[in-house]
């Protein structure tokens, strides 16, 4: 009995609002983070720069296949790497506006595997492996269904929708918590998170925005230092936990982007903290998004749409 | 379809459910609890939810120099390699997917970044007899990120040097 109710708020079908929301959030945020790269290209992704590709020998050492892999790893033309980048950010734009929403996913997905092994494999960063998780589970979320160009040709409006499983929004919500708890409580026990002393010289480090380099020269004792770090733990478990308790949520939301804008006052983190921010939607249930949606465009349909005859 | 559909969905969801907690377990004990599964898939979920994990009392980066025509040395600057936040440019500067795996291939892929660096130096009209590489050290300050990158406060730390 517990195992069926588990097995249907895992993947049961529910409208697809939710998840279409955060695709266009997602591929929006996608489509900037890699266009702001624009000027870029040729000197982080061709051999007009200093791109050391990974060495796929270290992951599929016995791969009989592994020299072509490798082979297409090699930095490319300036001319080349831009059409690659050109196509990667259609693909994304593609994916957000819904079109063909899954084969969208997946080259988006397969590009940024490729700019993973190519550049970010020396960079890989919580968010960088997140992001490509998440591309990944957007192939099966059924993230098109409403919202999107696919519905629009399908039924003739793009606010047309058809249900879709839950389980892919309830992942993202799974992995967002364990993503905060993992790293809280990693900071109950680790060395270097007892004191104030991590803050401290992270404002003097390589990650130190003005603001923190400011910070740091004024006359604060470390005892402020020790409560902000307390204080940090404190929400980095509350949060997400708050997240899951329907009457706490919204100040969990809160709390949760006061924490990411703090972080990013004073460490060059940006690219972290908006799309765990969007992800938050995933803690709602879908029909919650869907009557909220209904109230905000009264031209939802009230049911979903068949396919025509 | 539909059946299929859903047993893959149970089985992508029983795989992620499996990984996030043993990589969430691995998070407080460190200790891989089942050796069969290959550590890069458990590291790449326990990467997700292992930001920031400490801090250091010194700064550091990739001193690059080339060796001109009459035997000196001048610093290359490395910046338009790395149009980016200098945080980001010191990580790449690091190579440090090729570190866990091993030093002679760490060195190894330091070696073609020199010998690159040396070709497109020669490319921009500086064309250097030898490229090399250090990783340098100095103490954090709170007057600036380079305020103690001085040569009586730096520890260097020879990488390679290439010819060709």
């Amino acid at each position: 009995m517990i195992v069926a109710r588990i097995d249907h708020w895992l993947t049961r079908l529910g409208p697809p609002h939710l998840i279409a929301i955060l695709r266009i959030l997602f591929g929006a945020y996608m489509l900037l983070y890699f266009g702001v790269h624009i000027p870029s290209v040729a000197i982080l992704y061709s051999n007009a720069g200093l791109a050391i590709p990974y060495d796929l020998s270290l992951m599929l050492p016995n791969f009989p296949l592994l020299p072509y892999l490798q082979y297409f790893l090699t930095p490319p033309s300036p001319e080349i790497s831009y059409l690659l980048y050109g196509l990667m950010l259609a693909s994304l734009l593609s994916l957000t506006i819904g079109c063909r929403t899954r084969t969208s996913a997946l080259a988006s997905f397969l590009f940024y595997l490729y700019y993973n092994f190519l550049s970010f494999h020396n960079y890989s960063t919580s968010y960088n492996r997140l992001f490509l998780f998440f591309l990944f589970l957007f192939i099966f979320s059924g993230a098109g269904k409403t919202f999107s160009v696919e519905m629009w040709r399908k039924y003739g409006s793009p606010l047309a929708w058809e249900p879709v499983s839950v389980l892919i929004q309830r992942i993202i919500a799974i992995q967002i918590t364990m993503t905060y708890l993992g790293v809280a409580w990693q900071k109950t026990w680790l060395p270097a998170w007892q004191g104030g002393e991590v803050l401290y010289y992270s404002f003097q480090g390589m990650w130190a925005t003005p603001l923190a380099w400011f910070t740091v020269r004024l006359p604060i004792p470390m005892w402020v230092y020790d409560a902000l770090v307390i204080l940090v733990k404190v929400m980095e478990v509350s949060f997400p936990m708050g997240f899951w308790i329907k009457k706490l949520r919204w100040y969990a939301f809160a709390l949760g982007i006061f924490f990411h804008v703090s972080v990013t006052l004073f460490l060059a983190a940006i690219w972290w903290f908006y799309a765990m921010i969007a992800c938050y939607i995933t803690f709602f249930d879908p029909e919650e998004v869907y009557e909220r949606m209904r109230i905000w465009i009264p031209k939802i349909p009230s049911s979903p749409s068949s396919s025509p005859a | 379809m539909r059946q299929l559909t859903g047993i893959l969905q149970r089985l992508l969801l029983i795989y992620f459910l499996l990984m996030t907690t043993y990589a969430f377990a691995f998070t407080m004990t460190k200790v891989e609890w089942f050796p069969f599964i290959p550590w890069k898939v458990l590291r790449y979920h326990y990467g997700m939810m292992a930001p920031y994990q400490g801090y250091s009392t010194t700064n550091a980066d990739l001193l690059a120099e080339g060796k001109k025509s009459d035997d000196t040395w001048e610093e290359i600057d490395l910046a338009p390699y790395y149009p980016m936040h200098r945080g980001s440019a010191i990580m790449y500067r690091r190579l440090r997917s090729f570190y866990p795996e091993s030093k002679e291939l760490h060195q190894k892929k330091y070696e073609e970044l020199a010998a690159l660096l040396k070709k497109h130096e020669g490319g921009r009209g500086r064309a250097y007899e030898a490229v090399r590489l250090t990783w340098i050290e100095w103490p954090t300050s709170i007057e600036g990120f380079t305020a103690m990158k001085k040569e009586s406060e730096m520890k260097k730390y020879f990488i390679t040097e290439v010819t060709k």
